[in-house]
């Protein structure tokens, strides 16, 4: 009986052994991206694993073939947050949520209203314009470069999601923005889930809020686009915005900001951004 | 010491490991998904002063609220968080996620069986509020007849990387910090997404009573392992000051309008009232061009569904029986059942049939809490109905009227308890109202306070309600269960049904409910404790009659006001004194033409009457 006590729990032992060994083996055969393993290794994820010496890895997918979300169409913004920021130009000095320096402060409360040799443009650059009182159309330029288009400001940003020429050009209002598909989620079938991920950088100063709340030249925006269907219909495309600016923040400055689908074409009102100053007329 | 010797991993048994690990690793990724568990620490970059701070009186930008809305945030006044039953309120989970903060804790609760995910439990929100659960089981969503909570119903599914969440049951509450309010068939829809060490959650709150359109909001979070999470407390409330006026409700006087905010801000007026057409993007340009892309929704009927037949456990021996007429109260025991009230009558057999699910003991006692057609219908044939079941092997209708008429004329059914005032209204005889059937008066009366007596190894105790109703009203205690049935004296779907013939009146019913609300104790922060019962609607605690009572003051005080100002019933009419709460308590009565407008004139006569003395 003893012995037979001993071979059971030999066999318990090498059965909870082989499947050990079995899952080790199987681990590097799992998909992964570089960027994405080093990404969690550098957050310190437990689980990151990065490629062993002479592993080759498969390039990741980019561009309209690799799409994870559609979000072409027209999306209009849907003003329920911060209203009195966005949808009139806020009094000086109401930098409500705004994670401002001291230096940050000192400029926003050196904006003058009056002024009359401003850039009205300004507000609409990339660290601001998602969040604007607009419509945007989305759709693809190309394969590779995925176009915003405002009507608010009649700005356009460029996605783009393979190295550009582009990206060496001077500095811009909506400065360079490069782009990734990043899965998320487990896959369910041959289904894949995931987010855009965008990186802006290579930008002109400009305004976070049109009361003179500044951004800087350094300003990196970081944003995540997402899509998601209401049990009661409406489409909404939410677009998380992290703008990190070490000269006039004290931390990244981080909102999101939701778009519904809009079906109609006469809607869209181009406005120039140049015709003063936005936000409803007193 | 022990010593484990290796082992050669055969060919077979790596197969057999193989056959085991394979479908477990398939398996967890139909359930694994997104990790969203840890703590998250909340960023406050958007509406600092809406989910901190509190936002301004009459600041609604952005808001969709309809008409009805904007008239009870501009009645609202914040003196009425001083309100005993109001000092310890949570938040409803219609804001409870946008602030203040909130920095939140979410867990994944594992069935031991399955090791499935059974539920996320999230911690942290605004102090009072109760641990938020979020069943991934795939249970369904309780009836309309059951208990609405602070955190109301959560349930969720994975779809990809998005974990979407949908809450019903959520008390009527608010859904901005400045009395925009949310009523109770208020939903909340949630889609939480993880971006690396951030996640996002958009909410979306549909409620057909006070949005033209859902309110869509969204927040962010940063993972922060070491963050402090809020713990829940125990809040009693307490007058400080010893000088609260049992009843007083403070409220601005009906045409109130908070123009300091838009003032402050130099935001025009009419922006600051909210509205659809304020959130797009048109409104600042040409306010008057701006139109939703939402296509207009039918307006939902001004009525609640019927209930079907339906019985659900309320605390301790007492059940709830729905679809029948009035709520039924059922007590059950050893001794048999009690029932409050009989229904309306007209579904006997179904009723009998529900009935002994719970208990196939006898039905002992009935107490009628009024001599309302919707509450004595039954009487008859329930308390015969035991002996009709030996005289009629199917049972099905408990037998004959004649049958049940000449059973209970013996004295041989239960005993029908009431107030001696609805024996005597039901045997009063009113010119072109046809006379109560003789066989459905009670049987047993009584004229004190209180009346008590034990059943089922319980006190159960009938308070007499004077002048509320009718002359005749009771409520029913059940006092080791903690359930109170209340009869017409509270609703959650109907205004009081003051009858000034049969001895009603607005002071009575406020009388009536403060009572109700001084018996009743909640467990914890306006949540729990003792459970009530309305004559329609569904099952209750102490808030939501708070929430009853204040409205019918505050419309008492409107009226009054309107009154010492000179205006007359036409005109207290044409100022909608119930606009803001006519998409909760306007619905028809079955039986009854009792609505809104009735409502009003019977507080108008009473005030008028008693203003002239």
């Amino acid at each position: 009986m003893k012995a037979s006590a001993t071979r059971t729990a030999r066999e318990l032992v090498s059965t909870r052994l082989a499947a050990s060994l079995l899952v080790l083996g199987l681990l590097p055969l799992l998909p992964v991206d570089e960027a994405s393993a080093q990404a969690l290794c550098a957050q310190g994820d437990v689980g990151c694993r990065l490629p062993r010496p002479g592993q080759v890895l498969p390039t990741p997918p980019a561009g309209k073939q690799a799409a994870l979300l559609d979000l072409e169409g027209q999306w209009v913004a849907v003003v329920t947050e911060d209203w009195r920021s966005y949808m009139i130009t806020a009094p000086k000095g109401d930098y409500e949520s705004m994670p401002l320096n001291g230096i940050g402060r000192q400029v926003a409360d050196a904006w003058n209203p009056d002024a009359t040799d401003t850039d009205a443009c300004m507000a609409y650059g990339a660290a601001a314009i998602m969040r604007m009182p607009s419509r945007f159309r989305i759709s693809w330029e190309s394969n590779e470069v995925l176009k915003i288009e405002t009507d608010a400001g009649m700005q356009v940003r460029k996605l783009h999601f393979t190295k550009s020429a582009e990206q060496q050009a001077a500095p811009s209002r909506q400065g360079y923005s490069s782009a990734k598909w990043v899965q998320e989620g487990e896959p369910v079938g041959k289904k894949t889930f995931g987010t855009l991920e965008v990186e802006t950088s290579n930008l002109l100063a400009g305004l976070l809020r049109k009361n003179g709340v500044p951004f800087s030249d350094k300003a990196v925006v970081t944003e995540y686009y997402d899509r998601f269907k209401a049990g009661t219909g409406e489409e909404w495309l939410v677009v998380t915005t992290i703008v990190d600016d070490p000269q006039y923040l004290y931390e990244p400055f981080t909102t999101s900001t939701h778009l519904m689908k809009d079906p109609r074409p006469a809607s869209w009102k181009p406005e120039s951004c140049l015709r003063g100053k936005p936000g409803l007329k007193k | 010491m022990k010593e484990f010797a290796l082992v050669k991993v055969s060919g077979e048994r790596a197969v057999k490991a193989l056959v085991v690990m394979v479908p477990m690793l398939l398996a967890s990724t139909a359930f694994a998904s997104v990790d969203i568990t840890g703590r998250w620490q909340s960023f406050r970059h958007e509406e600092r002063l809406v989910r901190g701070d509190g936002p301004d009186l009459g600041d609604y930008t952005g808001l969709p609220i309809n008409a009805a809305a904007r008239q009870k945030a501009e009645a609202w006044d914040a003196t009425i968080l001083s309100v005993p039953e109001r000092q310890t309120t949570p938040h409803p989970m219609t804001y409870a996620m946008n602030g203040p903060r909130p920095n939140i804790r979410i867990e994944e609760l594992i069935d031991p069986e399955t090791q499935l995910i059974k539920a996320y439990r999230i911690s942290g929100l605004y102090q009072r509020a109760a641990e938020r659960m979020i069943w991934m089981d795939g249970r369904p969503h309780p009836s309309d007849l059951a208990e609405h909570t602070w955190t109301g119903f959560s349930t969720g599914r994975w779809e990809g990387n998005v974990l979407i969440v949908k809450t019903t049951h959520i008390k009527m509450g608010f859904i901005q910090r400045n009395g925009v309010p949310s009523s109770p068939y208020a939903t909340l829809e949630e889609h939480f997404v993880r971006h690396g060490n951030q996640l996002m959650a958009l909410f979306i709150v549909n409620d057909p009573i006070y949005l033209d359109e859902p309110l869509v909001r969204s927040a962010n979070w940063k993972w922060a392992p070491t963050v402090r999470i809020d713990a829940r407390t125990r809040a009693e409330p307490a007058d400080e000051f010893g000088v609260s006026e049992r009843g007083r409700i403070p409220s601005w006087p009906l045409g109130t309008v908070h123009d300091e905010f838009g003032k402050r801000f130099g935001i025009p007026l009419e922006a600051t009232f909210g509205g659809a057409q304020t959130m797009y993007p048109e409104y600042a340009r040409s306010p008057a061009t701006s139109t939703s892309p939402v296509p207009p929704k039918p307006k939902a009927p001004n009525a609640v569904a019927p209930q079907a037949m339906e019985v659900m456990h309320v605390q301790g021996n007492v059940y709830v029986l729905a679809g029948a007429g009035a709520l039924i109260t059922v007590q059950v025991g050893d001794d048999g059942l009690l029932l409050v009230d009989s229904g309306d009558g007209t579904k006997n057999a179904a009723l009998l049939k529900e009935l002994q699910t719970l208990s196939p003991a006898r039905i002992n006692h009935i107490i009628n809490t009024s001599s309302g057609a919707a509450h004595i219908g039954g009487n008859a044939a329930l308390a015969a109905d035991e002996a009709e079941k030996n005289l009629l092997p199917d049972g099905s209708t408990g037998g004959s009227l004649a049958q049940q008429k000449a059973f209970i004329m013996r004295g041989q059914g239960a005993v029908v308890r009431s107030h001696e005032n609805v024996a005597t209204e039901m045997g009063r005889v009113t010119p072109g109202v046809p006379p109560t059937d003789r066989t459905l008066v009670p049987n047993r009366t009584f004229f004190t306070e209180r009346q008590l007596f034990a059943y089922n190894d319980e006190p159960v105790e009938m308070i007499h309600v004077p002048s509320a109703i009718t002359t005749g009203d009771v409520i029913v205690l059940f006092r080791k269960s903690d359930v109170i049935s209340t009869g017409e004296l509270f609703s959650t779907v109907s205004y009081p049904v003051i009858d000034p013939k049969k001895g009603g009146s607005l002071k009575g019913e406020l009388e009536g409910l403060n009572m109700l609300i001084d018996i009743a104790v909640p467990l914890i922060n306006q949540e729990g404790g003792t459970r009530i019962i309305p004559a329609r609607g569904r099952i209750c605690n102490e808030m939501d009659v708070v929430e009853y009572r204040d409205m019918v003051t505050i419309v008492h005080d409107r009226i009054k006001k309107m009154i010492a100002d000179g205006m007359t019933l036409q005109q207290v009419k044409n100022a909608k004194p119930t606009l803001d709460y006519d998409g909760i308590y306007d619905h028809p009565i079955p039986g009854s033409n009792w609505n809104a407008e009735k409502f009003v004139e019977a507080a108008y006569q009473e005030l008028k009457a008693e203003s002239g003395k």
